[in-house]
């Protein structure tokens, strides 16, 4: 998964102050994990989800999954 | 169908891992676990692929495996042929699997015929498709107009949409994976060969 909207300027924690890092993160939704690449604090482990993303992907992955 | 170009074909292996379908191996094992093999029994992955499922009966179930499949691959261990014509003697098999094929086939019924072929008597096969769960009847009676019993029929449609949505958050295009109907699931199925 591509991260460009995120990547445009650099995102710090806000509680942690430290640069967020790309990782691997399980998201889940009913009942179902994928792993996704995001932008995660390394030091509380709070992850960044674009609002592109949210808006689009994820809310048609969303819409396949509830059977709608 | 899950894939239309080579480019989703591609995607699609990528992401399952080789194995191209929902549900990926834990669909087979659980398949397998419903058959009684006999130790090295010889089974048969029709379409096979990448030919990763037959790998996996090799080493994770002790079954002497081969496929075949009717592309071309250099790379690629196994015998390429037509599922509607084995290069199997007749009653040779004590299984044939044949997952995420039979839905792309124009003539279901002449496969399912040709796979009774090449089964021994109480032979097992396995099968898991697309189908529409709205008319789940008309496979069921079409794999025992062809000489099977049907002994495991499990609705897993939770795959299909997982490997939707894991496309979709991949910012791929998963509407070939769906299909456009409501009612499109995925099935698993395992029948054995009636006696006669």
């Amino acid at each position: 998964m591509t991260l460009d909207s995120a990547n445009k300027a650099p995102w710090h924690c806000a509680a942690c102050g430290i640069p967020l890092e790309k990782a691997k993160v399980q998201i889940a939704y009913l009942g179902s994990a994928f792993p996704v690449d995001l932008l995660r604090c390394s030091r509380c482990g709070i992850v960044f989800i674009p609002e592109e993303l949210a808006l689009t992907r994820m809310a048609e992955a969303e819409k396949i999954l509830e059977d709608k | 169908m899950l894939y239309s170009t080579a480019a989703g074909q591609r995607h699609l292996c990528a992401m399952t891992g080789g194995i191209m379908r929902p549900g990926g191996f834990s669909l087979t094992d659980r398949a397998i676990a419903s058959c009684s093999f006999p130790a090295k029994g010889r089974v048969l992955d029709a379409g096979c692929g990448t030919g990763i499922v037959v790998e996996h009966l090799r080493s994770h179930h002790g079954l002497l495996a081969c496929g075949i499949d009717i592309a071309t691959c250099a790379s690629r261990p196994f015998a390429q042929a037509s599922v509607y014509s084995l290069p199997v003697k007749t009653g040779a098999l004590n299984g044939v699997l044949c997952e995420c094929v039979l839905s792309l086939l124009p003539d279901a019924g002449r496969a399912l015929r040709e796979f009774g072929r090449v089964l021994a008597v109480d032979g097992y096969l396995i099968l898991s498709d697309l189908y529409d769960r709205e008319q789940q009847g008309c496979m069921r009676e079409l794999l025992q107009c062809c000489g099977f019993s049907i002994i495991l029929w499990e609705d897993h449609t939770k795959a299909l949409r997982e490997l939707g949505a894991l496309m979709a958050l991949q910012g791929l295009d998963h509407t070939t994976c769906l299909e456009t109907k409501k009612s499109t699931g995925y099935y698993l199925a395992v029948a054995r060969k009636d006696t006669c």
